[in-house]
């Protein structure tokens, strides 16, 4: 009797765990969410009631709005470029504290620190320095051209760069996850792959990685969104520009939404952003079964 | 012998992470001495990183605050705020995890579905709904649009974490506590709770920090001065047309950094006892 | 121990709410007490709240039972909330307005309210106030709001570095050949001439139309210029950019915070496109004596003295009536203006400047005398924008951009302009 209460349904538990979470959901996502694919379908300027238009704002976009596709664009390759960036660095730091070198708790709140400063004013104001024709970066590429004297943070090939590496920087949370995913992997399982003679990248693979694979998978699929939507960062250092190299989508759905008044072309992008999302995403997810190792089905 | 080895292979590892917290920490460096610079000495159109004089006006400046509120009452209010949000989001995300990680029922997947898909949505892009039912609910300047919420595990990146650390916890503790008799509440208690902790404290160090960090929502809710921010207040520094005061920005910037610095030591400590030191002992 | 940590949260928790009960506590007894609240929102900086507030202090000890609540913000942010209220119909009574952009978008949607009656009832008085302004903030034959002051067009420049390179400062009615004469002479020297905003290319587009007598909108509200005249201003700003006398867009992008502008740190001579009333912030940013100086000429001046801020009745008002009465007390009052001044720009009432000019700060004064010298080169002002200008200006800016960088060529850059804004007008 017992054995089925474990493994078999039990949908009163289950709906009431996952209650406040629904409630939340019908309360303040449900309808927004809906509000918001409705507007998508309208000419809305916030300040006055939505026009029904069909799919007039999805043509616009697709057809003729240029400023839309450099935009999809530019985030397709910001997204290429920071996603395996960022995993690579903050799973190696990972690694690398997981084994508790001498002084790994202040090296874990230095490595955090930035993570702190988010897409904050003061963080913009830096970033134009650090990166602009007499900040440090430039003076060592000078070390190797003489020559060079461009703003890095102000010239369209290199400005969304800039960006990528303040992300790649601010690495701390995806490191801090990764570290308690480390942590949670059962130290009897290292003593018997020692006992086994196992050199350190057979641990890696036989025991490091699909121990990890759940908290790997997390983090892959969070970072691809948090890419996808990267706004406020852009939005405070480089608004967008220049010619458009760092106008990514939501900064340009927000433009769209409350610079332009255009609240149902606004939508529309939100709507494309999540098609094209929810087709990643769920191709990553169709193939997390080969990989990702869980202890319970 | 052996300890003298192993001191030696730690050598490379040292210097890598020496060198990283170097380049991490320089910008930071640079934004302490930031806040000690004088007007005319913050920008000079080179990138000088030690102030000519130590101008420490700006900490007295910034904490005078604006309109007659201390900067230490936009503290205070962000303090208030976050804790009540970090509560919230930490309990009622692990309770909702467990459901989606741990028990089988209809309609899991199609839930679980779409709560990766509210994770995709841009949340500027719903603010404006948001705005709008919480204004007939008659909560606009009230602290209710912020917290409540949080404790309906409303950001489901924490659900989303918590889902994938519940599952890789060993089901055989489970199923040993069912045969001890304990109800599927009293499993999540004692046995996923305790044994997912390095999870809890990581979000908990995450929700402080983004509530914290949030501009958009206090902007919208909180219209009373007396009951801003931290991060609406440092806003005010910053005026493009009439100039900006940034030692003074700078300043605030990295006195608002304490408590959140100070949460993070207080738990961050604790990531590192993870099942390997609890879960099996018990 | 883990029981003790749960009633620790329990604990906090509990202290902290009552903190929050006792706000909302608090503005309940408000409204029971039947005080009549008025909220006012404006944007906002560290020296305009500390007045605002203390003109707030003073009218409430004039009129008990009154209780003003201040929604202030900066500048980002300020109108996302604005129309994100106005969306759930929750605006404050009274909005600090801006007159291009803003005004005629909320006027047209019906988000703020015509001032008339409150004129022919004789709450609001207006005999004293400046027409131009007034003209302005009427559309369509109905008033959307008071002006608080007016900052005329003008540039600002540093006399220290002429005299360096043996210049002189240049007399009104100087031409914009004069201003690239100026500038060969600084750059030849290691200066640039001009450090303009980059995020505001359209607008210094504008004040370049006017002075050959064009409009960047006309007042129908399609494309007040012709195709010759931006063609004429690319290649000035591509000859400009190429002799460095401006700096190409990557380096002013890189000193865009005004206490970074390369005019404030010394290695520019002039801001051409600036207002007079931020004379004062650039000269304590600078820490040096600047001249404010009028733009230059093409055929003529297209300078004008804009209303810098608006009060505005929205239509969410709870009272508009002490909105009203608050408004008149503002704009004729000399009382308030004795602690305003100009930060709001110069007052728009001839009896309100009359009773400040005594207690004026040096750098008002400058402003006031500049506007005396220079007052017969000021033209209308433009006419009203359409919805379209955001969108509009941000692909101008784009496209000059482009040019500058010498990634298209003017002409080209002309023909999509023109091609893609009357598209968006359409």
């Amino acid at each position: 009797m017992r054995k089925v209460a474990i493994s078999g349904t039990d949908n009163r538990m289950g709906y009431l765990f996952i209650a406040p979470w629904l409630i939340g959901f019908f309360f303040i996502t449900l309808v927004p969410m809906i509000l918001s694919f409705y507007f998508s379908f309208t000419q809305y300027d916030l300040l006055s009631s939505p026009v029904f238009v069909g799919f007039e704002n999805y043509k616009n976009l697709i057809i003729n709005d240029e400023r839309f596709h450099t935009s999809l664009w530019v985030t397709f390759i910001f997204v290429i470029v920071v996603v395996p960036l960022r995993l690579a660095v903050s799973l190696g730091i990972a690694l690398l504290l997981f084994r508790d070198p001498k002084g790994h708790s202040l090296y874990k709140t230095l490595f955090y620190l930035p993570s702190l400063f988010g897409g904050s004013v003061a963080i913009a104001v830096m970033w134009r320095q650090l990166f602009s024709s007499y900040g440090p970066i430039a003076s060592f590429i000078r070390l190797f051209n003489p020559g060079f004297e461009k703003s890095i943070v102000g010239s369209p090939n290199t400005a969304s760069l800039t960006i990528i590496i303040l992300l790649a920087w601010q690495f701390g949370s995806t490191m801090l996850i990764f570290l308690a995913g480390l942590k949670n992997i059962p130290k009897v399982y290292y003593e018997v792959s020692k006992i086994d003679g196992a050199g350190p990248v057979t641990t890696f693979f036989k025991i490091t990685f699909p121990q990890l694979s759940s908290v790997f998978f997390f983090n892959l699929i969070l970072t691809i969104i948090n890419s996808f939507m990267i706004f406020s960062q852009a939005y405070i250092i480089t608004e967008g520009g220049p010619v458009d190299k760092t106008l990514y989508l939501v900064l340009y759905a927000f433009k769209r939404g409350f610079e332009y008044f255009q609240m149902g072309s606004s939508s529309a992008i939100t709507w494309i952003l999540l098609l094209i999302l929810s087709a990643v995403i769920g191709f990553f997810f169709a193939n997390s079964k080969r990989w990702v190792y869980y202890e319970s089905k | 012998m052996k300890a003298n080895r192993k001191w030696l292979k730690n050598i490379p590892v040292q210097i890598v992470l020496i060198l990283l917290a170097l380049i991490m920490i320089y910008p930071l460096i640079w934004m302490l001495f930031g806040s000690f610079k004088s007007k005319a000495d913050f920008f000079q159109g080179s990138f000088n990183l030690i102030p000519s004089t130590f101008y420490w006006k700006n900490y007295a400046d910034g904490w005078a605050g604006f309109g007659g509120i201390p900067f230490g009452q936009f503290i205070k209010n962000s303090a208030v705020l976050s804790i009540l949000v970090t509560i919230g989001t930490v309990l009622s995300s692990a309770w909702v995890a467990n459901g989606f990680a741990r028990i089988e029922f209809k309609g899991r997947k199609i839930w679980f579905a779409i709560l990766m898909v509210t994770l995709m949505l841009p949340v500027q892009l719903l603010m404006v709904q948001r705005y709008i039912i919480f204004f007939h609910l008659k909560w606009i300047n009230t602290i209710l649009p912020i917290v409540v919420p949080a404790f309906l595990a409303y950001q489901p990146f924490f659900v989303f974490l918590l889902v994938q650390f519940i599952k890789t916890v060993p089901r055989e503790l489970d199923e040993a506590a069912y045969i001890d008799g304990c109800s599927k509440i009293g499993v999540f208690i004692k046995i996923i709770l305790p044994l997912t902790r390095p999870a809890l404290i990581t979000c908990t160090i995450f929700a402080f920090y983004w509530s914290w960090d949030d501009f958009i929502n206090p902007l919208l809710y909180l219209n009373k001065p007396l009951n801003y921010t931290v991060s609406l207040a440092l806003r005010l520094f910053n005026d493009p047309a009439a100039g900006s005061n940034w030692g003074a920005m700078f300043a605030m910037a990295l006195v608002s950094l304490l408590p959140v610095i100070i949460v993070f030591l207080m738990f961050q400590k604790y990531i590192v006892e993870g099942i390997s030191t609890q879960g099996l002992k018990g | 121990m883990k029981k003790r940590s749960v009633l620790f949260i329990l604990l906090i928790a509990f202290l902290t709410l009552p903190l929050f009960a006792n706000g909302s506590a608090e503005s309940d007894s408000q409204e029971t007490k039947e005080e009549k609240v008025l909220r006012i929102a404006w944007w906002t900086n560290e020296e305009r709240t500390k007045i605002t507030n203390e003109i707030f202090d003073l009218y409430t000890s004039q009129n008990p039972g009154l209780v003003i609540e201040p929604e202030f913000s900066g500048w980002g942010g300020y109108w996302d909330k604005l129309s994100i209220q106005a969306a759930a119909g929750n605006l404050a009574d009274i909005i600090q307005m801006d007159l291009y952009g803003y005004m005629g978008l909320y006027a047209g949607k019906g988000q703020i309210v015509d001032l008339t009656p409150y004129v022919e009832s004789g709450l609001l008085d207006l005999s004293q106030i400046d027409k131009g302004p007034l003209e302005n903030a009427t559309i369509d034959g109905k008033l959307y709001g008071v002006p608080l002051g007016a900052s005329p067009q003008a540039a600002i420049i540093n006399p220290q570095i002429l005299e360096e390179v043996g210049l002189e400062l240049p007399k009104p009615g100087y031409t914009w050949e004069d201003y690239e004469k100026m500038g060969e002479v600084l750059a030849a020297n290691g200066y640039y001439l001009d450090s303009f905003q980059i995020n505001n290319l359209a607008y210094e587009f504008e004040y370049y139309v006017r002075s050959y007598g064009e409009e960047y909108f006309s007042a129908e509200g399609s494309l007040g210029f012709s195709r010759e005249t931006l063609v004429n201003y690319l290649e000035m700003k591509k000859r400009l950019t190429e002799k460095k006398i401006i700096p190409e867009p990557g380096i002013l992008r890189q000193h865009q915070e005004l206490e970074n502008s390369l005019m404030v740190i010394g290695k520019a001579a002039m801001f051409s496109d600036m207002w007079a009333s931020q004379l004062s912030a650039i000269e304590s940013a600078a820490g040096k004596d600047l001249v404010l100086i009028p733009r230059p000429n093409g055929d003529r001046s297209g300078m004008y003295n804009k209303p810098a801020m608006y009060f505005s009745l929205t239509t969410d008002a709870v009272n508009p009536e002490e909105a009203v009465k608050f408004m008149n007390f503002w704009i004729n009052d000399p009382e308030p203006n004795k602690i305003g001044t100009t930060n709001r720009g110069v007052p728009c009432n001839s009896a309100v400047r009359e009773a400040i000019a005594p207690g004026l700060d040096q750098q008002s004064i400058e402003i006031v005398d500049y506007i005396a010298q220079v007052n017969d080169m000021f033209g209308p002002l433009p006419p009203n924008k359409p919805v379209q200008e955001p969108e509009i200006s941000e692909l101008f800016s784009s496209l000059v951009e482009k040019v500058c960088l010498n990634m298209l060529a003017p002409e080209e850059a002309a023909d999509q302009f023109l091609t893609k804004a009357e598209g968006m007008l359409k």
